[in-house]
């Protein structure tokens, strides 16, 4: 009867349980549960948001057609199909902060330690990062991004068929995971750094200088590395391009919607190996 | 003396921003990352385009230097500030120090805005210059009137934040409203894109409206578009006006809100 006392692993001692897809789905549809219940018990506070996020959409839109108008248009895109890009960003974006907005307030779980709690869960550790807490305000986004994006496929005469609304599918689902990846990957920083809050709202940023813009405005060298080392421009602009079937308006040979997806499952990979590893490196913040 | 009190103020922010290294070297290198798109942007729109309203591409990238060297200085967090004071009850330690109230926010902001000034901007200006170009000045005139315009943008974009600031006196849970001004403060400001640019319906509707003569005032005399006697008046006395409204409106503001901030706190 020897061992049990002096096995200092805990994690030995007891099976390990993995729990399966089905468990994770019904986890995370309770999670959304809850976080609607507490957010719409004080509505008002949507109300700044109200104003904030149409003006954001809606001024950035008008900022690029101002510049469409004077300059005829921007490294060969014209309104038209960079209003479609706009609209194909802005659905993505709004998915990220709709049910991955976990994903900004990550060195918060480092500070204040509130990491602990989850990893005693019987839970994958980054699928309770990104499904804790959902958030109304993305919803608030997609609005104005669907309107926009419904806009730019008018006048670009984008055919809806079978086909390329199941396109239009796989590229919002790749391109959300890319952003995802996007904000895991500085978020696990705090798990080196520990303060990422400035450099999350930068990616922010980022994200829409370069998704909102086509990307074929930048040199050729920031363009290889928005393909190949952090995939951004599979968020908006290859598919862009390959839904529109305009392969004349990028200068690598990405343009198909069939990119994207691939892009996301790689880049979030990436992602959830450097998160584990901070994991791995966690020490909590006390005693 | 008073006044001291407000110099200690301004000198504990400033140090408080030397302090924090890493954020300074953070800022700088993804502020110039944001000004490199901007720059790219008007090298595309430029390509094949001599000049457009007037401008080159040459003014339009010092424009953009120019315009992210002096974002950190005009960036107020005073709304954000006084909205979280509220909401976590802060404000009542505010409110027993000897100083009033929103001349110790102004002393902070501006403490925070000339270490902003120091450890952003001048970098800014010098990398950015090094990457993109010489930001210098238009001339010594245009040098002169520089900090003169860009100390009134100061006023005004303080103000805007400051009367943001004080929406939670009255209602503390409608979120921060310094976020919704920011939004059209980016967009009608001249920022990004300057008014010129704009159709001209938009350029009359803004002529009344503050924001322009936060950022595009000052950049503009930079780069040295409209340096007439005339437009440098018309321009200093529109900034003028706007300090004048807004510290008005604020100052009726904050006498009402503070008594209600009183009966509230109990």
């Amino acid at each position: 009867m020897s061992g049990a006392a002096d096995t200092g692993d805990l994690g030995r001692r007891w099976p390990r349980w993995r729990p399966g897809l089905l468990r994770h789905a019904r986890v995370a549809a309770c999670f959304i549960r809850l976080a609607l219940q507490t957010q719409l018990d004080y509505p008002v506070f949507l109300v700044s948001w109200l104003i904030v996020l149409p003006v954001q959409y809606f001024g950035g839109l008008w900022l690029l057609q101002i510049l469409t108008v004077r300059f005829d248009s921007l490294a060969g895109w014209n309104f038209p199909v960079i209003c479609f890009l706009f609209g194909l960003a802005g659905l993505s974006q709004g998915l990220v902060v709709t049910f991955f907005i976990g994903t900004w307030e990550m060195d918060r779980l480092v500070i204040r330690a509130e990491l602990d709690q989850m990893l005693v869960r019987p839970l994958g550790v980054l699928f309770q990062v990104m499904f804790r807490h959902v958030n109304l305000i993305g919803l608030l986004d997609l609005v104005p991004a669907l309107l926009i994006f419904a806009y730019g496929s008018r006048l670009v005469g984008f055919t809806w068929r079978p086909l390329t609304v199941l396109e239009l599918v796989a590229v919002l689902v790749g391109a959300t995971a890319i952003r995802a990846a996007v904000y895991v990957l500085v978020g696990s920083l705090a798990f080196w750094t520990s303060r990422t809050r400035s450099l999350v709202l930068f990616s922010a940023n980022l994200l829409d200088r370069t998704t909102h813009f086509p990307l074929s405005l930048y040199a050729y060298w920031v363009q290889l590395a928005l393909t190949f080392a952090v995939p951004i421009g599979f968020v908006s602009f290859y598919p862009t391009a390959g839904l529109l079937e305009r392969g004349d308006l990028v200068a690598l040979p990405f343009a198909a919607a069939a990119w994207t997806p691939v892009a996301g499952v790689l880049f979030f990979s990436l992602a959830s190996a450097v998160f584990a590893r901070g994991v791995a490196r966690y020490t909590s913040a006390g005693s | 003396m008073r006044i001291g009190a407000y110099i200690f103020l301004v000198k504990v922010r400033l140090l408080e921003a030397l302090t924090y290294r890493f954020e300074v070297v953070t800022g700088i290198a993804t502020r110039l990352v944001l000004l490199a798109t901007a720059v790219y942007l008007w090298r595309a729109a430029f390509s094949g385009v001599g000049e457009a309203s007037g401008m080159t591409e040459g003014d339009m990238v010092r424009y953009a230097i120019v315009s992210a060297a002096v974002g950190p200085v005009l960036a107020s967090r005073v709304a954000g500030k006084v909205h979280e004071r509220v909401r976590t009850g802060d404000i009542s330690m505010d409110l027993l120090r000897p100083v009033a109230m929103p001349a110790q926010w102004l002393a902070e902001d501006v403490g925070e805005s000339l270490g902003a000034g120091l450890l952003l901007s001048l970098p800014l200006l010098v990398s950015g210059t090094l990457l993109f170009g010489p930001a210098l000045p238009a001339g010594p005139v245009a040098a002169l009137l520089f900090p003169i315009s860009l100390a009134l943008s100061y006023g005004i974009s303080w103000l805007l934040s400051a009367l943001c600031g004080l929406v939670p006196l009255w209602t503390a849970e409608i979120g921060n409203l310094g976020n919704a001004k920011d939004g059209v403060l980016r967009i009608l400001s001249g920022s990004l894109v300057p008014l010129w640019f704009f159709p001209d319906w938009a350029q009359n509707v803004s002529r009344f409206l503050p924001f322009q003569y936060t950022y595009q005032t000052p950049l503009a005399i930079f780069i040295g578009r409209g340096l007439g006697v005339r437009e440098v008046a018309q321009a200093f006395v529109a900034q003028a006006a706007w300090i004048l409204v807004l510290g008005a409106v604020f100052a009726w503001g904050w006498s009402r809100g503070r008594r209600l901030l009183m009966t509230q706190g109990g």
